[in-house]
């Protein structure tokens, strides 16, 4: 009983502590990141205050409009809070009331009572939009002659799907202020390839912590195994238990390096992992869409886009898409190495000697 | 030899289990469970959405582990001398330490909260672990423990050339391991269930222990309270099922004393 329950809350006590680590950052990288303006309240005083029409944010449910207060207690920190009694005037939102600051761009969908953090100006970055239509809702301008914002110019398009240069975009990337700059995609998806790149570069992090958590499984199993001979084993049992602290030290130390881009992440929950494959899927499709016809039978370049950045992005995709499952496997493999050399190293410990020239007055039991 | 127990015993222990452990079994089975069916999305909210949960998780943990390494101190060295020294007034002190066991804890709230403003520590986890240590529970419960070691077997040790600490390590201790267990439970228990001090001595909500943090929950949906009493039974859970046995061999104990 007692080595059961050791074994068993020792692993839900490091998940525990696993968890506690993943939920700061999710925390952390859940955490949409807005920019705020306050309300023009006009000169007079029976004057409604107003904003741009630039603070709608728009989601699966309609159209919203927040403000920004601070929580406290379970809900202290900076956070969101749905305004009602609004109406769209032209370009401007009339308010009933309007108390503090309001949310202007937001780097993803808003809910009611979420932490926010709020930029105040911005770097000022190079980056690339890819801006994909919703189906019906083809492009029928002609972008080679459409007249652009200065710093913005068309690379690539189709009937689906337009790429975008941006000299002096703001970061973090706001879809709501790329559709605010380049009115023409107000309705389609906007992409960056900025964070698309920076959402790449977490695949080895996201694949380290998996490699970590199946070692970890490798281990315990393996513990679960010596440990009905808990005595005679106890050494490995340690050696794991240390294995398993030091494992979870490096915990933090991954995910120290994930830095995730808020625009691709689900509205929710991190773990809605379809809504990333689904951008990713949504993403490289329409980049594919910019690929020259195929010439000829066994094309390899046929499914590329004709740009640079765009063909740069795909191979950078195609590196570290299997990173993931690949350090996984690596886990467990490293874990059974582990657990083959803690299981010779017993049995050569333990293996039965026969001793020249001495002579045993009794045979020593092994229990 | 095994003792034959009758069938309307044994029906008797099954449904005395059962109703043990049927509110456990029902808050596990609601934190799973939404009007659209199984979900783990509440699991998700309290261990990774946000580190605040398992933060004050952790952080009540620490404070019961000062509390309980604080009160084994305390209680060992008070139980020997209780049970195996002899000094002037040791029955009138025992008699008023019996005292203060039965006396309800909100009577002495108020003076610990004077007496820990006085000392500047209103605030703190020194208010919650301090009072916590000098219970005097744990002294009572070893100091039954230790009288039951013989005077022969400690003599034994010191004509060996044991001093106190050797003879506290080697013979009294080992000797007594479910008193041990039992004082470690209950001071354990009584640091993580604790919710009137809390209250009483700290303002800040964010030094309020897991205990006590759970009644603020946010009260939309009482799903994720399930799910949190769930993740605040996982530390006494496996602290009776690790000392099962010398729980059960100390309440035994005590029933042949």
């Amino acid at each position: 009983m007692k080595k059961k329950a050791l074994l068993i809350f020792t692993l839900i006590f490091w998940m525990v502590a696993a968890c506690t680590f993943l939920s700061m950052k999710v925390e952390e990288e859940m955490i949409p990141q807005v920019t705020s303006m306050e309300p023009d309240r006009g000169a007079g005083w029976d004057k409604d205050p107003t904003l741009p029409a630039d603070c709608i944010i728009e989601d699966e449910n309609g159209q919203h409009v927040y403000s920004i207060y601070e929580g406290t207690g379970w809900e202290a920190g900076t956070r969101a809070a749905e305004v009602s009694g609004w109406f769209q005037m032209e370009d401007k939102i009339m308010l009933g009331n309007a108390w503090g600051d309001f949310v202007q761009y937001s780097s993803k969908p808003l809910r009611e009572g979420e932490l926010l953090e709020v930029i105040r100006g911005g770097d000022k970055v190079e980056d690339r939009w890819l801006a994909v239509f919703p189906q019906g809702l083809e492009l029928e301008l002609n972008w080679d002659g459409a007249e652009l914002p200065k710093g913005v110019s068309v690379e690539e398009w189709n009937q689906n799907a337009i790429q975008l240069h941006i000299d002096d975009d703001l970061a973090p990337f706001m879809q709501g202020r790329a559709k605010s700059r380049v009115p023409y995609i107000a309705g389609a998806t906007i992409y960056s390839f900025n964070d698309m790149y920076q959402l790449l570069d977490n695949f080895t992090a996201f694949g380290l912590l998996l490699g970590i958590l199946t070692l970890v499984l490798v281990l315990w199993i393996t513990s679960c195994a010596f440990s009905k001979r808990a005595r005679r084993n106890r050494w490995v049992l340690w050696a794991n238990l240390a294995l398993g602290l030091l494992l979870l030290v490096c915990v933090p130390i991954v995910l120290d390096s994930v830095d995730l881009p808020s625009s691709l992440l689900p509205r929710e929950r991190i773990t809605d992992f379809g809504a990333i494959t689904g951008a990713m899927d949504q993403f490289f499709g329409a980049l594919k869409g910019f690929s020259r016809p195929i010439s000829g039978p066994g094309a390899l370049s046929a499914s590329l886009p004709k740009s640079e950045a765009g063909q740069a992005i795909i191979m950078a995709k195609n590196d570290v898409l299997v990173r993931p499952v690949l350090y996984a496997i690596l886990g467990a493999l490293l874990g059974g190495v582990i657990a083959l050399t803690e299981y010779v190293a017993l049995w050569h410990v333990n293996r039965p000697r026969i001793t020249k020239g001495r002579h045993h007055a009794g045979t020593k039991q092994e229990n | 030899m095994r003792t034959k127990t009758s069938l309307g015993g044994n029906i008797f222990a099954w449904i005395f289990a059962f109703i043990s452990i049927a509110p456990f079994v029902y808050v596990l089975a609601l934190s799973f469970l939404t009007p659209n069916g199984v979900t783990f999305g509440y699991y998700y909210d309290v261990f990774l959405s946000t580190s605040q949960y398992l933060m004050r998780f952790w952080k009540s943990l620490l404070i019961c582990l000062c509390i309980v390494a604080g009160q084994l101190v305390v209680s060992v060295l008070a139980g020997y001398g209780f049970a195996k020294c002899d000094f002037p007034g040791k029955n009138i002190l025992l008699f008023i330490l019996m005292i203060l066991m039965v006396l309800p804890l909100q009577v002495t709230l108020a003076p610990n909260y004077i007496m820990l403003d006085k000392l500047g520590l209103l605030d703190t986890y020194y208010a919650l672990i301090l009072p916590s240590i000098f219970i005097p529970l744990g002294t009572f419960i070893l100091t039954q423990s230790f009288k039951s070691v013989s005077d022969d077997i400690i003599d034994a040790a010191k004509l060996d050339g044991c001093g106190l600490f050797s003879l506290l390590m080697r013979i009294i201790l080992p000797m007594n391991t479910s008193g041990l267990v039992c004082v470690t439970l209950l001071s354990f228990l009584d640091g993580w269930n604790m919710v009137e001090q809390p209250i009483a001595y700290i303002k800040d909500f964010l030094r309020y222990p897991i205990s006590v943090a759970l009644a603020y929950v946010p009260p939309a949906d009482p799903t994720l309270q399930l799910v949190c009493c769930i993740m605040v039974v996982l530390p006494p859970l496996f602290l009776f099922t690790y000392f099962n046995r010398e729980l059960v061999e100390g309440i035994v104990l005590a029933e042949v004393k």
